[in-house]
């Protein structure tokens, strides 16, 4: 076992991976009540491809958040129930690159996680249950047609890409869901669900040698061997599939979304210095203490809502620029022009500080240590190493990022009230 | 962790003090009694604070000085609470330790700059800013039309609490902005500055308390947070809404009468969780899991006013099957029909979730708060205690006084 020192933030990890590929890390938090929990699968919604004994295999849309629901039900009952037992929490939610399972806990630390580890790797699929499921997934997807938010986010990644699976929405379509049967459930499962393509991440006040031996032992008896696990990646043209769009919802507040489109091929070699560089580029455009924040305030373009969120990931890179705007065609060409300008140096001053600020509160929270720890992680990034990172990055590295935003590479989705 | 009431400065300082977290809130509340005629006003407040002070003219000026600070987030905002209307002010910042530099007396500094030395001329706030808070306000109640979720459960408010000033929103109302001046708005200002109760809670670690000594608060007595109006019911009453929804939203609401002074306060709080507030709830195993017929479903229980909640989001075929099988899971819980696992594994989750709120300063914060409300002890101990020695005859006695009162149904179809 490794312990790993971060001096700067007074906090340590231990990791090991273990012999089946299992990546194991465990994180001292004293005085804290709670310990959390999250093992987490490199398997997203854009992995809907899989490698069957060397066969090209393409998945329903939507099977790796349906995975994600159907692992809770084992074959004696439900896992919910198993947890409140002892007293835990337990969730799990599906991202483009990830599926995670996670728990917390105030008692009984050891079971919850002997649960955890073994609910997860012990899958029980029936037609009847997964037909079942197909009910409750349904309203889920629903729910989501109903919130403009995720609407727009969406029709906007449906805009941007041309055959990326990142455009089609995590959870699937009614229609897609519909194929999903136990045996492609478990094909999925058994490829991606194997511990050399999981993070284990153990945050909480328990002790950490104990842990890794329940851990360690718990594995070695499954008799798991570590194998590779083939990821594919996409290709995808620079030109967008859509330049504009307008969609209708009832009774929605006007929205704007302008969607930038990226490669990951510009930042293969060095994607945290990127990604961070991004960060700190769109801050200094766009951030609370912006110039442009405050005009487009003052021009009533936009209100609290307005956000930013840049994807700079391992498989796909896209900005997506987003707010409610009483006048989102207006808001759209100022934001174009904000796009063009220069920053300058001045508002370069503060951001280390304000980075290793955030990266601290960050620490305050097991639940926010985990999930962004593993994010960081699939995509070959230490969290922790970060404030390093930005501490050497240059104000000129951060406005080279400009050439990211050319015109032509950007797309817009307004949402509007449908006419009664 | 530690709790201390600090009486050294002439005012209550609420201290929880820990060293488990690397930085320290303190938060500073205004507490008043919820009137209709001021609502709107006291929502303004925080924005119109937060928009300028003499010494950080824009909002733009405090941020940039807040990331000096290594990124110190502060917050403003006003919510209710039972019987009262409150105004929190919060500094969160990095504890001293990580940066080498005295914090706390900048940090008092930028509450005396905020909260009492507000940017006014002629009496009155900054015209402009006040156009600018007003339409942010404007534009904040116009889009909550757009979570459906949230939208029904105001609507379902707004007819069973009809006569009641629970029906009070928070938010805010459009039409009372018309009348808000920069000066009737300024008279609100002080009227909080020196009629409202307040109160200084803080969590972290403290080295030097001198810089608390440059507030000057006094203490006032105030009205109860319990909020005791009710009705009488003589039958539920049923409302529908037609939209153009994908998913239909089914909400319910329930008078008990049982409020936080109660003796079955506990059971509630149980009888509530076993309902449809703990993860594996009644309503959850049956409504979600059995049936297939919602994503969501759950019951809040509000013990400041004694009533429950239950919102879900149905399939719109299935109202009437949704809805019978919530009332068989309200008479099973009167009737004491669940099983002692079940039980056990609620007031677990009860435990467990009391002992997770002490790690986190906001929800230590808020809990303090609650706490000098209502007249409780900080410690968590007789919590638990009480909690862990409910029974299955305390929750039916809780249960049966649950009254159903109003339904409230946001669907696409025309119906019955």
């Amino acid at each position: 076992m490794k312990k790993i020192v971060y001096d700067n933030l007074n906090e340590e990890l231990y990791y090991k991976q273990l012999e089946n590929g299992l990546d194991v890390y465990l994180m001292p938090k004293r005085g804290f009540n709670k310990t959390y929990a999250t093992f987490t699968t490199k398997f997203g919604s854009i992995d809907n491809k899989l490698n069957l004994n060397g066969e090209e295999v393409t998945l329903p849309n939507g099977i790796a958040h349906f995975l994600e629901h159907k692992l809770f039900e084992s074959e004696t009952g439900d896992i919910t129930e198993e947890f409140s037992k002892f007293g835990a929490n337990s969730n799990a939610f599906t991202t483009y690159d990830r599926t995670s399972y996670l728990i917390s806990c105030t008692s009984n630390i050891e079971d919850n996680i002997t649960l955890l580890i073994d609910f997860v790797q012990n899958p029980y699929f029936t037609d009847e249950s997964v037909e079942k499921e197909k009910g409750i997934i349904k309203e889920e997807i629903q729910m989501y047609n109903d919130i403009p938010d995720a609407r727009i986010m969406f029709e906007t990644m449906k805009s941007i890409y041309k055959s990326h699976p990142v455009r089609n929405d995590i959870a699937g379509s009614i229609e897609s869901i519909d194929k999903i049967t136990p045996e492609v459930l478990y094909e999925c499962y058994e490829t991606y669900y194997h511990p050399s393509n999981m993070l284990l991440f153990i945050v909480g006040d328990y002790d950490i040698p104990k842990m890794m031996e329940l851990i360690e032992s718990n594995q070695r008896e499954k008799g798991y061997e570590k194998k590779e696990i083939t990821h594919y990646n996409f290709d995808e043209e620079l030109e967008l599939n859509e330049k504009e769009k307008v969609i209708e919802m009832q009774d929605v507040f006007p929205k704007l979304m302008l969607g930038v489109k990226g490669s990951p091929d510009i930042y293969k070699d060095d994607l945290s210095k990127y990604k961070m560089s991004m960060m700190i580029y769109l801050d200094i455009l766009f951030g609370r203490s912006s110039e442009n924040y405050e005009r487009l305030f003052k021009d009533k373009l936009i209100n609290y809502t307005f956000s930013v969120l840049p994807y700079v990931e391992e498989k796909f890179s896209s900005v997506l620029i987003a707010g409610d705007s009483n006048d989102p065609e207006k808001l759209k060409d100022e934001l174009l022009k904000c796009l063009e300008m220069d920053v300058s140096k001045e508002s370069f001053k503060n951001v280390k500080k304000k980075f290793y600020g955030s990266m601290l509160k960050l620490l305050n929270s097991p639940e926010g240590i985990a999930n962004e720890f593993t994010a960081y992680k699939f995509n070959g990034i230490d969290l922790f190493d970060i404030v390093n990172v930005v501490e050497n990055i240059t104000f000129e590295d951060v406005i080279k990022l400009k050439s990211y935003f050319k015109k032509e590479n950007i797309c817009s989705v307004i949402l509007k009230t449908k006419a009664k | 962790m530690k709790y201390i009431l600090n009486k050294d400065y002439g005012y209550d300082i609420h201290m929880i003090e820990t060293d488990k977290f690397k930085t320290n809130t303190i938060s500073i509340k205004f507490t008043s009694e919820l009137k209709r005629e001021n609502i709107t006003k006291r929502a303004l407040l925080p924005s119109i604070l937060y928009s300028g002070c003499k010494k950080y003219k824009t909002k733009r000026e405090l941020v940039m000085y807040l990331e000096e600070l290594y990124d110190a987030s502060i917050s403003l905002s006003m919510s209710k609470v039972g019987n009262l209307s409150i105004i929190s002010i919060s500094i969160n910042y990095i504890n001293e330790e990580y940066i080498g530099e005295e914090m706390l007396p900048k940090v008092i500094d930028l509450f005396k700059e905020v909260v009492f030395k507000p940017l006014i001329i002629d009496e009155g706030f900054d015209k402009e800013k006040l156009l600018e808070e007003k339409r942010l306000l404007n534009e904040n109640i116009d889009s909550l039309n757009d979570d459906k979720t949230g939208y029904a459960l105001d609507k379902m408010k707004e007819y069973m609490y009809e006569n009641e000033k629970m029906k009070i929103k928070a938010i805010g109302y459009k039409k009372d902005l018309d009348s808000i001046t920069p000066e009737n708005l300024y008279e609100e200002y002080k009227y909080m500055i020196e009629n409202d109760k307040v109160d200084v809670i803080v969590a972290g670690k403290f080295n030097n308390l001198a810089p608390f000594e440059d507030f000057s608060f006094s203490n006032k007595e105030i009205v109860s947070c319990l909020d005791l109006e009710t009705k009488d019911i003589h039958k539920t009453e049923e409302y529908k809404e037609i939209q153009d929804v994908n998913q239909a939203k089914l909400n319910i609401g329930y008078r008990t009468e049982i409020r936080f002074n109660d003796e079955l306060y506990y059971a509630m709080v149980v009888g509530n969780s076993l309902l449809g507030s703990a993860p594996n709830s009644m309503l959850f195993q049956t409504v979600r899991e059995e049936h297939s017929l919602c994503y969501y479903i759950r019951s809040v229980y509000n013990p400041y006013k004694g009533v429950i909640h239950l919102y879900s989001g149905i399939n719109a075929d299935t109202y009437e099957n949704a809805y019978k099988i919530i009332s068989e899971q309200i008479e099973k819980l009167k009737k004491g029909d669940f099983s002692d696992q079940l039980l056990h594994n609620v007031k677990k989750s009860l435990v467990n979730d009391i002992l997770e709120m002490m790690d986190r300063q906001a929800t230590l914060i808020s809990k303090a708060y609650q706490d000098i409300l209502i007249g409780r002890e900080f410690g968590i101990e007789t919590m638990i205690e009480t909690i862990e020695n409910i029974t299955r005859e305390d929750i039916m006695s809780a249960a049966s006084r649950i009254k159903e009162d109003t339904i409230f149904l946001l669907t696409n179809k025309e119906g019955e």
